[in-house]
């Protein structure tokens, strides 16, 4: 008799358990009701622009995409599969391919080893004044190129390098230092065949444009760094650069880790608006030789004798690279930080 | 849940308004169509190339509203973009835009022509526009370069005269100022004139003697003078090959190195527009540019209006003009010898600095077809109104209209003894003269480029009354011994060479330019890069079967 | 026995001399970021002195103006494609900073209760178009059949979805104090109120500073424009005013080469700029205020 009336108390307890969890979950919803909605908006555009569009990229397995006389979303259906868009990546256009990712590379690693320690040193240097007043104008100072756009930025430095009435050109000239105005966006600066400025320019600017606003991320990092430390440090007869090598710059490794991963992470976007409008100001043939992975996307996709399958399949295989080196490093900084990237 | 079903429901919706959007176009065109009947109702939207001129211009000028009461047609005028034409064309194409006459360059043409971009006009020329057979005289290899798979695609629009189109021009005081006294006309005496300018000039840093546009970079009289092939040739082994193939080509560019690197042309050159250079040589900052027939008489304005190197003497406007156009009567096609602007359209190659040794100057032409008038798909419907207007325009009444105007307004019949008189072209023995009135000049001059697909016949007898517009040197050309053709110019729709076309185009164009300003060891790499990128087996042989079975 | 011990310290560390080097040290930092600062100050002027300088004089500008006129700034009074251009940049710039935050923020509010249904899946559904983007392609084939291509509408509503302000957001909700919240439970306000009347005014910091720096990206970018409606004449008057700059920085003379255009070009693009700039620099000051609790989100996040 004990045995039965346990066992009915043990089913009883097994379907309590069941309906407690739908139960629940209704419950919660019920009590969300009048706010799920909120989330309907986002979600719709995030359907919209995120998702929806995901059905052309059928269109990058296609052998050709012609929308003369369907629409894309016909077109899309037509019977022409194939993965030769793909094979085009590496072999037919693999040297343009090959190009851009190369130029894309080597700003952004340059960009990583001069601009990004450029950045900790402001960082470093303005926790080192002393008046707040005189900090605060100089973070505001330097702060202020990021807010600008990138056509004011590249307007105002071709100002300087201009060949013609450039104000660079002028002073070298009444220097006497040269004669003829040095065409610095060309390709024959200085007389020598080939040599270009164009990478020197896109990472000067960006630095010119970042590396105030990126130093903040240092700087509130730094300033959190407990004043006794300090003093302990100057007490024991630290001398100032002693100080920031032992003490400064342990202290923020943990951001300055963060931020160096996630630079990994981008390392393959390098600014297509910069890039693109430098290109365009620049001699022709370095628009041809110069361009990053950015702009040959953009060229592929909308420019003259563009192939849109082409386009979609190389806009496609960005992407997927671009996610698995963002998966990376989100997994490679909860390794070492014990944080997501986000 | 709900929201889940609000997701599901919404995105449905979508997808169904999103395929019905999409509809796809029917191509064929109806040629059953009384053109009579609904002609008032209709407004035909085309599109032209630049003609540095504004919309607004082109809208409401004279000829448009004329034009109107001959064809009873309302048309709307569009220019397509100066530098962008391409992508713009692409985007109108691709967003099925409803166009209903456009007239591209056949790189254009067959770039799209093969994905099926246009209507199939085959059936509908002889009903609706039967001018067209009997007078504008095209030819059969004209025709086939519109046809595909047998069926055409397009109109030819052949130019009715074969011109020189450039030709350098001088400011002739500064020429007197380095004891040079007569236009040079061979390469050496071009060349040791720029050179002696440079030299007597070149210490101010803007000062460079020649000022070449950008896009002319081989359109100029310099690659005549070398004998440079126009766009193809056909090399040693009977096969058609890109210019850049050519040793001429070689030669040519080896020598606009040397004026490169001179400082004879501005670094900057290859993006420098005609604007620019003609802005140079007003400022006194030339003394010689590569410059279009039909800029001629702006220069020559422009010079009145602000250069700066006139004589003391010289303060009032007539004394102005008459330094710049010189005192003497000038003969149609030469300045006056006294002129400040003089020009000289042929630079004759002597055997010197990489040319060959020639008779007389030479001009390059393609003598392809220079536009094809095309209706995309998505007007297929109108075409029959599209040929139907064109018709209107093959007419003299309409030709006559575009070229010299109407008759009491913009010019009017004289006699031999008006010495502003200005032959007409009529071939027989049969002479008649016509003067232009002033008002020519504001509302007929410079707009040809509209007004196109005219009575080849009619304007040809009419063109010295345009020439007018321009008073530049004699335009016409009709020697055909001393034009250098372009091997390649007619040639049917080829697919794979279509593909191609287009890309391989603006990659030459880019490349010439790099050739001139950093030296020929780069010419190498261009040619090998055209190879592998473009010029491919497929579209080598398909091009050279074309050719050996021409 | 602690004021003993801080007047010990004050004394050791008044004997202990400063070194040298840290004098030096200072001075030179100081200089170098005085340095820096001339460096970002000096192009503006440059800037700044070719707008109000005359064309013809152009090659004796350097810092201050040659012939000072205030042409350049009339003539870009007087282009109506500039304002109209403006007027575009205004539209796409409130439209999107509005929306885009309204729906973010929206969007982030439920995610950010602890015990919300299907929570990681709504997450993960919003993270993933912050990961992987189909690309140009498609996006210009969508906004074809849509009919939005080539037209502002399309730049705006292609905005609007931003995964990032919403994390931001979300972390910040979750960061409220609790006690606030369920006090007002307790008092029987339905959700919906208790978003509109209590978190929203309690969120202000990371509205502002989002809203700024939305505002900022959205005038400043020509990116969006340039693909979704084009640079061919006949879409200009869609253009915002990043892309007119843009192509008015790209502006070969190609008709009369005496216009006022073409000769006093670098200074009416510097007079155009500088326009351009302004809205920036109003907001400016209040960006800096919110600088510091923006940034300490970011760096929670």
């Amino acid at each position: 008799m004990i045995s039965l009336s346990v066992k009915r108390r043990g089913i009883k307890k097994l379907n309590v358990k069941k309906v407690n969890y739908f139960h629940r979950i209704g419950v919660k919803i019920k009590k969300y009701a009048s706010i799920f909605w909120f989330i309907l908006p986002a979600g719709f555009l995030a359907f919209l622009f995120g998702y929806l569009p995901l059905i052309f990229i059928l269109a990058a397995f296609k052998s050709d995409f012609n929308l003369a006389l369907n629409s894309p979303l016909t077109e899309l259906f037509r019977n022409n599969w194939s993965f030769i868009q793909f094979s085009k990546i590496f072999g037919e256009n693999g040297g343009q391919f090959g190009l851009a990712v190369v130029n894309t590379l080597i700003i952004n690693v340059i960009k990583i080893l001069l601009v990004f320690p450029f950045s900790i040193l402001l960082a470093i240097m303005l926790s080192e004044v002393k008046s707040t007043f005189a900090s605060k104008l100089i973070l505001i100072i330097l702060c202020l190129p990021n807010f600008l756009s990138w056509p004011t930025v590249i307007g105002i430095w071709n100002n300087l390098f201009k060949d013609q009435n450039g104000v660079i050109n002028n002073i070298l000239m009444n220097l006497g230092l040269i004669k003829t105005p040095i065409y610095w966006f060309g390709d024959n600066v200085g007389g020598n065949e080939g040599l270009n400025l164009f990478k020197f320019f896109a990472i000067l600017m960006d630095a010119w444009k970042g590396s105030g606003w990126n130093s903040i991320m240092f700087y509130t990092a730094i300033m959190s760094i407990d004043k006794s430390y300090y003093e302990a440090a100057e007490l024991d007869g630290a001398s100032k650069i002693q100080q920031i090598k032992s003490l400064t710059i342990p202290s923020i490794f943990p951001t300055i880790a963060l931020m160096f991963i996630m630079n990994i992470t981008y390392i393959l976007s390098s600014g297509f608006e910069e890039i693109n409008l430098l290109a365009n100001i620049s001699d022709p043939n370095l628009k041809e030789s110069m361009k990053t992975l950015d702009v040959y996307l953009y060229e592929v996709a909308l420019g003259a004798g563009a192939d849109m399958s082409f386009a979609t399949a190389l806009g496609i295989f960005n992407s997927t690279v671009s996610l698995i080196f963002m998966l990376c490093g989100n997994k490679l900084s909860k390794k070492l930080l014990n944080r997501g990237l986000w | 849940m709900r929201k889940k079903g609000y997701l599901i429901a919404t995105s449905l919706a979508l997808i169904s308004i999103i395929t019905s959007c999409g509809s796809a176009i029917d191509p064929t065109a109806d040629w059953t169509i009384d053109v009579n009947k609904n002609k008032s109702n209709i407004t035909l939207n085309t599109y032209f190339p630049n003609s540095t001129k504004s919309n607004d211009f082109f809208q409401n000028s004279y000829i448009p509203k004329q034009l109107e009461k001959i064809t009873g047609y309302k048309v709307k005028y569009n220019q397509t973009s100066e530098g962008a034409a391409d992508t713009q064309v692409q985007a109108m194409l691709t967003g099925k835009e409803k166009i209903d006459m456009l007239k591209i360059s056949p790189t254009l043409f067959n770039n799209y022509v093969t994905q099926g971009y246009f209507t199939d006009l085959t059936d509908g020329i002889d009903k609706y526009c039967p001018n067209l057979k009997t007078c504008a005289k095209i030819t059969q290899e004209q025709w086939d370069a519109v046809t595909y798979n047998g069926k055409i695609y397009a109109l030819p629009e052949i130019g009715h005269t074969s011109m020189v189109n450039v030709g350098l021009i001088w400011n002739f005081d500064h020429l007197k100022s380095v004891n040079i006294n007569k236009l040079p006309k061979t390469i050496t005496e071009v060349d040791e004139a720029l050179k002696a300018l440079q030299t007597k000039y070149g210490s101010d840093t803007n000062y460079h003697a020649l000022g070449l546009p950008g896009t002319m970079s081989e359109a100029n009289p310099f690659t005549a003078a070398f004998d440079v092939p126009c766009n193809f040739f056909v090399n040693d082994n009977n096969e058609i090959q890109n210019m850049l193939f050519s040793d001429r080509m070689e030669e040519y560019l080896k020598y606009m190195n040397t004026l490169a690197t001179g400082n004879i042309i501005a670094q900057g050159w290859s993006s420098q527009t005609e604007s620019a250079c003609m802005n140079n040589f007003v400022s006194g900052f030339s003394s010689c540019m590569v410059i279009s027939y039909w800029n001629v008489t702006n220069l020559r304005s422009s010079l009145i209006s602000s250069y700066k190197g006139f004589p003391s003497d010289v303060i009032t406007e007539s004394s102005k003009k008459e330094y710049v156009y010189g005192k003497n009567d000038h003969q149609y096609g030469f300045a006056s010898d006294d002129a400040l602007v003089q020009w000289e359209v042929f630079i004759k190659g002597d055997g010197k600095l990489g040319t060959n040794v020639q008779t007389e100057g030479k001009s390059r032409d393609s003598r392809g077809v220079g536009y094809y008038i095309t209706v995309p798909v998505a007007s297929s419907k109108n075409a029959a109104y599209t040929l139907d207007w064109i018709n209107y325009k093959l007419t003299e009444e309409a030709t006559i209209l575009n070229v010299a105007g109407t008759e009491g307004i913009h010019y009017e019949k004289t006699t031999k003894d008006d010495k502003d008189a200005v032959k007409l072209l009529t071939g027989n023995s049969s002479e008649e003269y016509v003067k232009v009135l002033p008002k020519f000049y504001d509302e007929i001059s410079g707009t040809s480029q509209y007004q196109t697909t005219v009575n080849g016949d009619v304007a040809r007898k009419w063109w010295p009354v345009a020439e007018v517009g321009f008073d530049a040197w004699e335009v016409l050309m009709t020697d055909e011994s001393r034009v250098i053709l372009d091997s390649f110019a007619l040639h049917p729709v080829l697919t794979e060479f279509s593909k191609v076309d287009l890309l391989a185009r603006n990659y030459v164009v880019t490349q010439l330019q790099n050739i001139i300003n950093k030296g020929i060891d780069k010419l190498e790499n261009a040619r090998k890069t055209y190879n592998s990128r473009y010029w491919k087996e497929a579209v080598k042989n398909e091009v050279n079967n074309w050719y050996k079975n021409k | 026995m602690t004021g003993f011990i801080s007047l010990k310290k004050k004394r050791l560390r008044k004997s202990i001399k400063k070194p040298t080097g840290d004098r030096v040290f200072n001075g030179l930092n100081i200089f170098f970021l005085i340095l820096f600062c001339l460096l970002v100050i000096i192009p503006l002027l440059n800037l700044i002195a070719f707008a109000f300088s005359t064309g013809t004089r152009n090659s004796e500008v350097t810092f201050l103006p040659v012939g000072f006129t205030f042409d350049m700034f009339s003539y870009v009074m007087k282009d109506a494609a500039f304002w109209r251009s403006a007027l575009n940049s205004v539209i796409i710039t409130v439209c999107v900073t509005f929306f885009s935050n309204l729906f973010m923020a929206m969007a982030a509010y439920p995610l950010s209760k602890p015990d919300f249904p299907f929570k990681k899946g709504i997450l993960t559904f919003f993270i993933i178009t912050m990961l992987f983007s189909a690309g140009i392609v498609p996006a210009v084939l969508l906004l074809r059949d849509l009919g939005l291509y080539g037209t502002i509408w399309g730049v705006i509503i292609i905005s609007i979805n931003n995964v990032f302000n919403m994390l931001l957001y979300k972390s910040f909700f979750e960061g409220l104090p609790k006690e606030t919240i369920e006090a007002a439970e307790v008092d029987g306000v339905s959700n919906f109120q208790m978003f509109i009347k209590i978190v929203l005014p309690m969120s202000l910091p990371v509205f502002a500073s989002c809203a700024f720096f939305t505002i900022v990206g959205t005038w400043n970018s020509y990116s969006g424009a340039l693909m979704f409606i084009g640079t061919t004449s006949d879409k200009e008057a869609f253009w915002p005013l990043s892309l007119y700059i843009y192509n008015l920085l790209q502006y070969s003379p190609s008709t009369d080469p005496t216009s006022f255009l073409n000769t006093n070009l670098t200074n009416v693009q510097s007079a155009s700029i500088i326009i351009s700039v302004i809205p920036i620099l109003i907001i400016y000051p209040f960006v800096i205020r919110y600088i510091k609790s923006g940034i300490t989100l970011g760096s929670e996040k």
